[in-house]
């Protein structure tokens, strides 16, 4: 019989509470993210960075055997390692120098994923909430069991996982790469530590971006401004932050005014998480790496940053439980 | 009868501009028409019952629960707003399942609460094409069908007519009518007053956030007894008619119009009724069409509001 005669009949089944609506705002986000022009290609963007790190670990991998079991280089290899500056090298233990390596891979790994972040961030998430609020959607969203809360954390997860695509996912392959080309119980075993630390940072950047993106994106209708203030706010106190390196005296430099642009928060906690000056300081060659250990600006002063990080990411949330409550008020004067 | 949403003293402002002021009523089973004029406050009430909005003053129930703050009391309600918020890159039954999802439904009850509803509204064909490109008509239907998945006991419908053509029009409200009979209470919210003259006689009248009347049409009509009533009459001796109706106590006015057509004022449409056959029968006048103008929604709202 068809569904118009048979009446109306109540329907029954179980029905998740208010708290688990987020996985369907979660499913329908990644639906429509993926639905955009370019959507593919920008998330696969991360992989040959990953492809190249796992390169990287490979020729440590070769150097390690080398140190150990010296034999004589291909031509090739010798190319590389005079490339990298790295040919007087054979003569230390390599072994002891790879948990070093690969944590100074992974930093400038991340440096490289903030700026894809960049554009997955005002690609994905400038629409997010500006979407909703130009189609005047929030009704139909809270007409249903759905609370604050649950939007904003179901809005949160789409951009974490567009954002992860780019900064975990790479991290991961280039891990697992680096440990497959490799003596893979010994090189698992001295750096699953390391793997644990890409892990949680990667989420938090992917985190702490995404809730500033969803922030601006609650502030307008407009997607186009948000991603103007994305990239404003991203780019232009690096700026800021050159200007102040050269204007101030170094030991103001480490402090607050050291802690302006959220690329140089960013970096600061990146070595703090993957415990850079650790891994270097645990190697006895800390003046091999030189520089490159970031014990200048990024070492000093955590405490700033992590204090700028976290009132940005208070003041984001505020303004997203602000901006999504306050839509009630629009749509009754419509 | 059951009271499906009660509301008490109910108020609502936004700084100094006031949505609804001191509303008491009562919304029972069955379909019942919201009306007012674009700014009268039927979106602000609908707002208060649907549980995105919390009173400032008074108090609101819906099915027996304050709907402020009641995701509970939301998973029994169906919401059909008058905006059209569309996800446009999703198609028809993506939109549908999504909200039935988010309704709480498991992905599996969705697709099926999904297609029945889409039925229901006749968009079975047009389901897997996207949202940007139907016509107003077929996104009326599928915004529809998003409210009655879950098939609730409460649906609050906006405007839910706006941009239809008449064919999609009678099926709707023969749609509506049909939940009506089965038990679910159904809210139309309007300033089309034909059309909601065409779903039902119960209605409920703001007019600058006021309540201005409740109930059934004719009755809110009867208790209009400031205003005289209307009666049309057809008959070839119209003036003739109109002669002998003039000398009657209960006929306060009379017109005559087009050489056929005679309009009578009276303030005791009963007892005119009453006499009106024997007058004909008496003098031998043929009279092809009797009816009371006024006796509509429309005049009703204009006598109410005071505005045509």
């Amino acid at each position: 019989m068809p569904v118009r005669r048979r009446g109306y009949h109540r329907w029954k089944g179980k029905l998740s509470s208010a708290r688990w609506t987020w996985p369907a705002i979660l499913s329908n986000g990644l639906r429509l993210g993926m639905k955009q022009k370019g959507a593919s290609l920008l998330l696969w963007s991360g992989l040959p960075i990953a492809v190249v790190a796992g390169l990287l670990f490979y020729f440590m991998a070769v150097l390690e055997k080398q140190t150990a079991h010296p034999v004589q280089l291909p031509n090739e290899l010798r190319f590389i390692l005079w490339f990298l500056r790295m040919d007087r090298i054979p003569s230390l233990d390599i072994g002891k120098l790879i948990v070093p390596m690969w944590t100074l891979v992974f930093a400038r790994l991340f440096q490289l994923e903030l700026l894809l972040i960049l554009l997955v961030q005002s690609k994905f998430g400038a629409n997010q909430i500006a979407g909703d609020l130009r189609t005047d959607a929030l009704p139909i969203y809270f007409s249903k069991p759905i609370t604050v809360w649950t939007y904003l954390l179901g809005k949160w997860l789409i951009m974490m996982a567009f954002a992860s695509a780019v900064m975990l996912v790479p991290n991961l392959v280039a891990y697992v790469a680096g440990v497959l080309l490799s003596d893979t119980v010994t090189q698992f075993r001295a750096t699953a530590g390391l793997l644990a630390r890409i892990t949680a940072h990667s989420l938090l950047l992917a985190g702490l971006s995404s809730l500033i993106i969803l922030a601006l994106s609650s502030l307008t209708r407009d997607r186009r401004l948000v991603s103007v203030a994305w990239f404003a706010i991203a780019l232009l106190p690096i700026a800021i932050q050159a200007v102040l390196d050269d204007a101030v005296p170094g030991r103001y430099a480490t402090g607050l005014l050291g802690a302006v642009s959220l690329q140089r928060n960013f970096g600061r906690l990146t070595y703090w998480m993957l415990d850079v000056d650790g891994a270097v300081t645990s190697s006895g060659h800390a003046k091999l790496f030189g520089s490159a250990a970031g014990s200048g600006l990024y070492g000093a002063d955590l405490g700033y940053s992590v204090a700028v990080l976290a009132a940005i990411t208070a003041v984001c949330l505020l303004i997203c439980l602000k901006r999504v409550r306050r839509f009630q008020v629009a749509v009754a004067n419509a | 009868m059951n009271h499906v949403i009660e509301m008490n003293e109910l108020s609502k402002w936004y700084g100094e501009v006031i949505g609804l002021n001191n509303v008491t009523a009562c919304i029972r089973d069955g379909i019942t028409g919201l009306l007012g004029h674009n700014g009268a406050g039927k979106t602000t009430l609908l707002s208060l019952a649907t549980g995105q909005l919390r009173p400032s003053r008074g108090e609101i129930t819906v099915l027996g629960e304050r709907p402020w703050n009641n995701p509970r009391l939301l998973s029994r309600t169906g919401y059909c707003p008058e905006a059209d918020a569309f996800w446009r890159g999703l198609t028809g039954r993506q939109f549908v399942t999504f909200l039935a999802r988010a309704n709480g439904m498991t992905r599996r009850g969705a697709l099926r609460a999904a297609d029945a509803a889409i039925d229901l509204v006749r968009m079975g064909e047009d389901q897997h094409r996207r949202i940007a490109e139907y016509s107003r008509g077929m996104r009326q239907r599928i915004k529809v069908a998003q409210a009655l998945a879950r098939r609730p006991e409460l649906l609050v419908l906006d405007e839910p007519l706006a941009g239809m053509d008449p064919v999609g029009r009678a099926e709707l409200i023969a749609l509506f009518k049909r939940f009506a009979e089965s038990g679910t209470a159904v809210i139309v919210s309007s300033h089309i007053l034909h059309e909601v003259e065409a779903m039902t006689d119960n209605i409920l009248l703001l007019d600058h956030g006021q309540l201005v009347a409740e109930g059934e049409v004719h009755e809110i009509r009867d208790s209009l007894e400031e205003q005289s009533h209307q009666v049309l009459l057809r008959a070839r001796e119209s003036r003739r008619l109109a002669t002998l109706l003039a000398g009657q106590d209960y006929v306060a006015a009379l017109e005559v119009q087009d050489g056929q057509t005679l309009i009578l004022h009276t303030h005791d449409p009963d007892r005119l009724y009453r006499e009106l056959p024997g007058i004909l029968a008496d003098n031998n006048i043929a009279c092809s069409e009797i009816s009371s103008p006024d006796d509509s929604l429309e005049a009703v709202f204009g006598y109410l509001t005071g505005r045509p």
